[in-house]
């Protein structure tokens, strides 16, 4: 916007019109205008049909809104196609996982496999499975993190936290509902910059103790760090550094653990970047 | 209902008029509006905390408008008008008012479709002009610019004082 010493310009007169002119500035404009016969009918006229514009239209914007764009309506609609998604989803993983040989959820008592799989390899054998998929627009774009939680927390019976890993430049593409031995479970994939890609996974886990994080290395170059709270066990798995998925699983757990609907707050990540422990797989 | 979802739908009102006027056809417009909240949901993340609710949602309305093939509902709905079929925003109550408005809009309809972009979102839904730069995703000057051509434009058009219909359609075409 010109000072209050430029010469009235032609933008002066459109905000005249849109009523966007500080005191001192609508000061000098009038005067201006009384003064010049031929701009004020010109801002005259342009008023006028900025009038008759707003009339022909306020019909349609007091119009009621229609039932289809209530935001409830729409919510629901994103949700149930959401959800038909995440069921054909766990149907293509039962059905990898039955082709894969049963059993391999069990820790252990693998016949003909290793004498006895890493911990949480169930983790990393649907991250391997899931991360290979053809990715399903389940989630717009980054997806709505509040929204899938909500949902996660109705099918699995229990508060879910989707953790915002959106610091570490992760967002939530994709998710699945996932059977396990103890009951329905969940991987919700992040993708990152660059395309990579990272699951958060839980599963009902009744008899396990509470416990802190702690990582295994698993077949494939892959990384899960896991812990468990409340009856559930959790598993953050990726293949990348060490030092990286650490500080990434460590906001995950602490936002997990802190419960629903909580704003995670810088430090998460902060905190996560001192200096690690050193992890045995 | 959340406190997002109701300042969300208190916009849906300006957002159905916006849309209207740009497609003057009430179903492609909902479409278009539906589109525009959807994409509002599911992104809501992406929004800057502290930017102004109004200018995004207009910003993905008018990029799901450009980016996709709205326009083409457009131009059928001129060749409609060409037919006298026009679907206007009639008020069945004061016929003569109507023909006043739909002359309005018929050279509103003359204009270039930037110069009559930025009359809507400045002159009839209220939007400053940083806020209608951000979603055109033009600078300020470009606003400043399209208004004052935009305005002198339909105003020369409007003292013309030929029947509004003609003189529209033979600009459109």
């Amino acid at each position: 916007m010109p000072g209050t010493l430029a010469p009235i310009g032609e933008d002066d007169l459109q905000a005249y019109v849109d009523e966007r002119l500080d005191a001192a500035r609508l000061g000098l404009v009038r005067r201006y205008l009384e003064e010049h016969p031929e701009a004020a009918a010109r801002v005259r006229a342009f008023i006028e049909q900025r009038d008759a514009l707003r009339a022909a239209l306020d019909a349609k914007a007091a119009e009621p809104i229609p039932a289809r764009l209530r935001v409830a309506h729409l919510r629901a609609g994103l949700r149930q196609r959401r959800w038909r998604q995440f069921r054909a989803a766990a149907a293509a993983v039962l059905l990898a996982l039955a082709g894969a040989g049963a059993g391999w959820m069990a820790r252990g008592g693998w016949e003909g496999g290793p004498p006895s799989l890493p911990p949480m390899a169930e983790a990393a054998q649907a991250h391997r499975i899931l991360a290979a998929a053809p990715r399903r627009a389940i989630l717009p774009a980054g997806g709505d993190r509040e929204d899938l939680a909500e949902w996660l927390t109705r099918r699995l019976g229990a508060p879910v936290v989707v953790p915002d890993l959106s610091e570490a430049g992760f967002l939530p593409a994709d998710g699945h509902l996932l059977p396990s031995a103890e009951g329905l479970g969940a991987m919700v994939l992040y993708v990152g910059d660059g395309g990579a890609q990272l699951s958060f996974y839980l599963r009902p886990a009744p008899d396990l103790p509470a416990a802190r994080l702690q990582c295994a290395d698993q077949p494939g170059g892959l990384l899960t760090y896991y812990w468990s709270d409340r009856g559930w066990a959790y598993a953050v798995t990726a293949g990348m550094q060490r030092a990286e998925l650490r500080g990434i699983a460590l906001a995950a757990e602490r936002q997990v653990r802190a419960g629903p609907r909580r704003v995670p707050s810088q430090q998460h990540i902060a905190e996560a970047r001192l200096p690690q422990r050193i992890c045995l797989g | 209902m959340t406190e997002r979802d109701a300042r969300i739908e208190a916009m849906i009102p300006a957002l159905r008029r916006f849309a209207w006027s740009l497609l003057r056809d009430q179903h492609a417009a909902d479409d278009l509006v539906q589109d525009c909240l959807e994409r509002a949901l599911g992104h809501w993340h992406l929004r800057r905390p502290d930017g102004d609710l109004k200018a995004w949602l207009f910003a993905i309305l008018h990029h799901a408008y450009v980016s996709g093939r709205r326009r083409d509902a457009r131009r059928s709905r001129l060749l409609g008008d060409l037919a006298g079929v026009a679907d206007q925003a009639t008020n069945p109550q004061a016929p003569e008012a109507v023909v006043q408005l739909s002359q309005v809009l018929c050279h509103l309809d003359a204009l270039p479709e930037e110069q009559r972009i930025t009359m809507l979102l400045v002159g009839v839904e209220g939007l400053g002009y940083e806020e209608a730069a951000r979603v055109m995703d033009v600078p300020v000057g470009t606003v400043m610019s399209r208004l004052s051509r935009g305005r002198e434009r339909l105003r020369r058009q409007m003292e013309g004082s030929a029947p509004a219909r003609p003189v529209a359609l033979r600009a459109v075409g």
